[in-house]
């Protein structure tokens, strides 16, 4: 046989077919978004984003200053202060958006 | 080869929605069940055997681009050679690789190799294999992608520094999200630690020289499926050189394999190869009945079809400046007016599947359908 005997999924299906990590008592029809695990989830107001569209919600923004690009937050009208913001003491260390920020598109080939 | 057109199962929306494929259908049908590609045993062999034998000569013709300092046909910056060099020296891990061929019945051609960020893998091992279980459950298919990928992720495990093995691509795309994730999901099933970092995530903390995630957790390994001709031009490559260490997946030489400039070469090494076209770059071009492709395009762009010298088919796109490739035509068969493409994975060293793409068109473009096969043994 040339073909796989089983297959089986342990990621997959349940990470794209729901929009964020277990939430106990939340509503299945409301987002909840952070942007830094050690940060409090926001609840998203007024937005009604299909579970294949969570990923959309955080664009890193920053600046150019001294030939290198820092990073500054996220465009997120949506998502609070408190969200993106966790207890890392590193945080402000990291620079962020050198990769990625030219081509947005599908890498499809 | 043979192609049958037949009635889609009910409901197949939901059916294939439930394995976590959310694009079967964008702006035209992605996925399409509506028909079926039936391969003999043999045909299917033939394929096996040339993906085998092509993936050594591709070893072979990135050695002999390396040792003959080739790298200017191929528009590689001159920063990048470093790393590149490093990584073959090193063998970096690497785990896939996609053959596109044209098929007449008899002869196979390689068209390209889409070595370095090759997508509809989640199609290719799980979403036909599981229409194949509806639908003829006892045939087979030249399809197994989803035991080779755990088990060459089992393989180079130890071979990857210890802690977490971090997945990358683009944040606004589904299709390589779930591409992506499928890939961490089969490294999970060989019990590697995981995490996803979206590419524009990824963080340098500049007083420990090193990549991080959004936790500030070191990168150390990373399966990228973001391409590295990007990745050369932008802020952090830079910061990827200070830290040669880390282990990128697919490695840097494969912008000498993913590269259509690895067309002619192997033309070059191999013109007695059953399986590659006549090819030259533009500048040398002899043909006169040849598809012309930049060394760097994507989904179909910015290809033209010469017959006698004059252009017959062409698509439009944003490449080219780096320069093009002739290839010699190759008449396919067209099945109920439709074109297809055999795209024949390698992973880990060996072959192991494929995937059929097909188009309306002779260049198989983004709005091509990705169409289900099986084994008529």
């Amino acid at each position: 046989m040339k073909k796989s005997k089983v297959v089986n999924l342990v990621l997959i299906t349940a990470a794209l077919a729901s929009c964020s990590k277990p939430k106990p008592d939340w509503d299945s029809n409301e987002v909840y978004m952070r942007s830094d695990t050690t940060a409090n989830y926001t609840h998203t107001q007024g937005m009604h984003l299909s579970p294949f569209l969570w990923y959309y919600a955080f664009r890193p923004y920053g600046m150019y200053y001294g030939g290198t690009y820092h990073h500054s937050g996220y465009y997120s009208s949506s998502l609070s202060k408190r969200s993106n913001i966790g207890r890392s003491s590193m945080k402000g260390a990291a620079i962020r958006g050198g990769f990625g920020g030219t081509h947005s598109f599908s890498v499809s080939s | 080869m043979q192609r049958h057109t037949i009635t889609p199962r009910n409901n197949w929306q939901t059916s294939v929605e439930k394995l976590g494929f959310g694009f079967h259908t964008a702006d035209v049908p992605y996925w399409n069940e509506n028909a079926y590609y039936e391969f003999s045993l043999s045909e299917v062999n033939k394929i096996e055997t040339a993906t085998a034998e092509l993936w050594g000569m591709c070893l072979e013709a990135v050695q002999y681009v390396i040792d003959h300092k080739l790298y200017a046909k191929f528009a590689i910056p001159d920063q990048a050679i470093a790393i590149i060099e490093k990584s073959w020296n090193d063998d970096v891990p690497a785990i896939y690789g996609r053959f596109d061929f044209g098929f007449d019945g008899t002869d196979l051609k390689l068209f390209e190799f889409n070595a370095d960020t090759p997508t509809s893998l989640f199609e290719a091992g799980i979403v036909q294999w599981f229409w194949l279980q509806d639908f003829a459950s006892h045939k087979d298919q030249f399809n197994s992608v989803h035991e080779r990928l755990i088990d060459y992720w089992k393989y180079l495990k130890p071979y990857l520094h210890e802690g977490t093995l971090h997945f990358t691509c683009v944040k606004q795309s589904l299709e390589d999200l779930t591409t992506a994730e499928y890939m961490r999901d089969c490294a999970i099933q060989a019990g590697i630690p995981t995490k996803l970092v979206f590419i524009d995530d990824i963080g340098w903390n500049q007083e420990e020289c090193e990549f991080v995630d959004l936790e500030d957790q070191e990168i150390k390994n990373i399966f990228k499926l973001y391409p590295w001709e990007w990745m050369v031009n932008e802020p952090f490559f830079d910061q990827l050189l200070l830290n040669p260490e880390v282990y990128w997946i697919e490695p840097a030489w494969k912008m000498i394999l993913s590269n259509k400039a690895i067309l002619p070469v192997l033309w070059k090494l191999y013109p007695n190869c059953p399986y590659i076209l006549e090819c030259y770059f533009e500048e040398e071009n002899r043909l006169t009945d040849y598809v012309k492709k930049p060394i760097y395009s994507r989904e179909g762009a910015n290809i033209s079809i010469f017959k006698n010298g004059q252009v017959v088919e062409e698509t439009r796109g944003i490449y080219g400046k780096e320069g093009f490739i002739c290839q010699q035509t190759f008449n396919i068969p067209r099945f109920e007016s439709k074109t297809p493409i055999i795209g024949s994975w390698v992973i880990g060293q060996q072959p192991s599947g494929m995937g059929i793409r097909e188009d309306d068109s002779l260049i198989t473009g983004n709005t091509s359908c990705f169409i289900p096969h099986l084994i008529n043994n």
